[in-house]
């Protein structure tokens, strides 16, 4: 089963693996915010995917996001999100565009789909569909 | 590649508990505020404390997922966050001001006196 797009590790993924891994690098993790910090508002969000029996659901890490900011699509089992942000900085206003695509199962019921944003984290429960039987055809 | 990543992460997780989260700092006339990413972090489960000009900020993730939830997909740290600032201007210890709003932590410092810019008169 295939649920997600190979990504190809962006420098996002790059900067979450020092922030993780590399205690004696904090100190310059200042410098390192600086000359990412255009890159980091316009890539991916972390995101993570779970499923039990009755649903799929998508874990999305959205600091600072208001629930009008976000936009989520379901289109040819692609689920898209969009986020356009606006920070009120007085010093430096940020526009930041957030973006992010996953393809769904095709077992998913895309009209009960339920969507969550609680303390910046948006929370995204896609109900799986009653498996059809698999139909044994017969060749004559 | 998922092996190697479970070994690093486990061989890494005796010396470290913490994420440094991602900050930003602005400042106006009267203050320094501090913007720090917090997402799905509870309020209760923040603390912050500044000694002799260090700033340090913990916050607990207790967000657990139920346990017959299957992970697919895992790219959020399960470290606690962690974020430890020297601040190298005098602010205001009594006065700051903390909120916890949609995962962002807002930190306002409030400067002390001594340096603020100040307006002189020539008389």
């Amino acid at each position: 089963m295939k649920l997600i797009r190979y990504e190809y590790p962006t420098i996002n993924d790059i900067d979450r693996l020092f922030g993780h891994t590399l205690p004696t690098l904090n100190r310059l993790g200042t410098v390192w915010d600086r000359l990412f910090d255009n890159y980091y508002h316009s890539t991916a969000p972390v995101t993570d995917l779970y499923e039990d029996d009755a649903n799929y659901y998508v874990r999305v890490e959205l600091p600072g996001v208001k629930r009008e900011a976000v936009e989520l699509s379901l289109e040819n089992s692609v689920l898209t999100l969009g986020v356009k942000a606006q920070r009120t900085d007085e010093s430096q206003a940020l526009h930041y565009t957030v973006s992010r695509s996953i393809s769904v199962p095709e077992n998913v019921r895309q009209d009960t789909i339920l969507a969550k944003l609680e303390e910046g984290v948006l929370m995204v429960t896609l109900p799986k569909a009653a498996t059809t039987p698999s139909r044994v055809i017969e060749v004559k | 590649m998922n092996t190697i990543g479970e070994t690093t992460a486990q061989m890494q997780s005796a010396q470290v508990q913490y994420v440094r989260p991602v900050y930003r700092v602005r400042e106006d006339k009267n203050s320094f505020f501090i913007d720090i990413e917090l997402p799905g972090i509870k309020r209760e489960c923040v603390s912050i404390a500044l000694n002799k000009g260090q700033l340090n900020v913990v916050a607990k993730r207790t967000h657990q997922v139920p346990e017959n939830w299957k992970k697919l997909r895992k790219e959020s740290a399960n470290h606690d966050y962690k974020l430890g600032l020297a601040l190298n201007v005098e602010v205001n210890e009594s006065k700051i001001a903390a909120n916890l709003a949609d995962g962002i932590l807002t930190l306002e410092l409030p400067k002390a006196e001594e340096v603020k810019p100040r307006r002189i008169d020539i008389n």
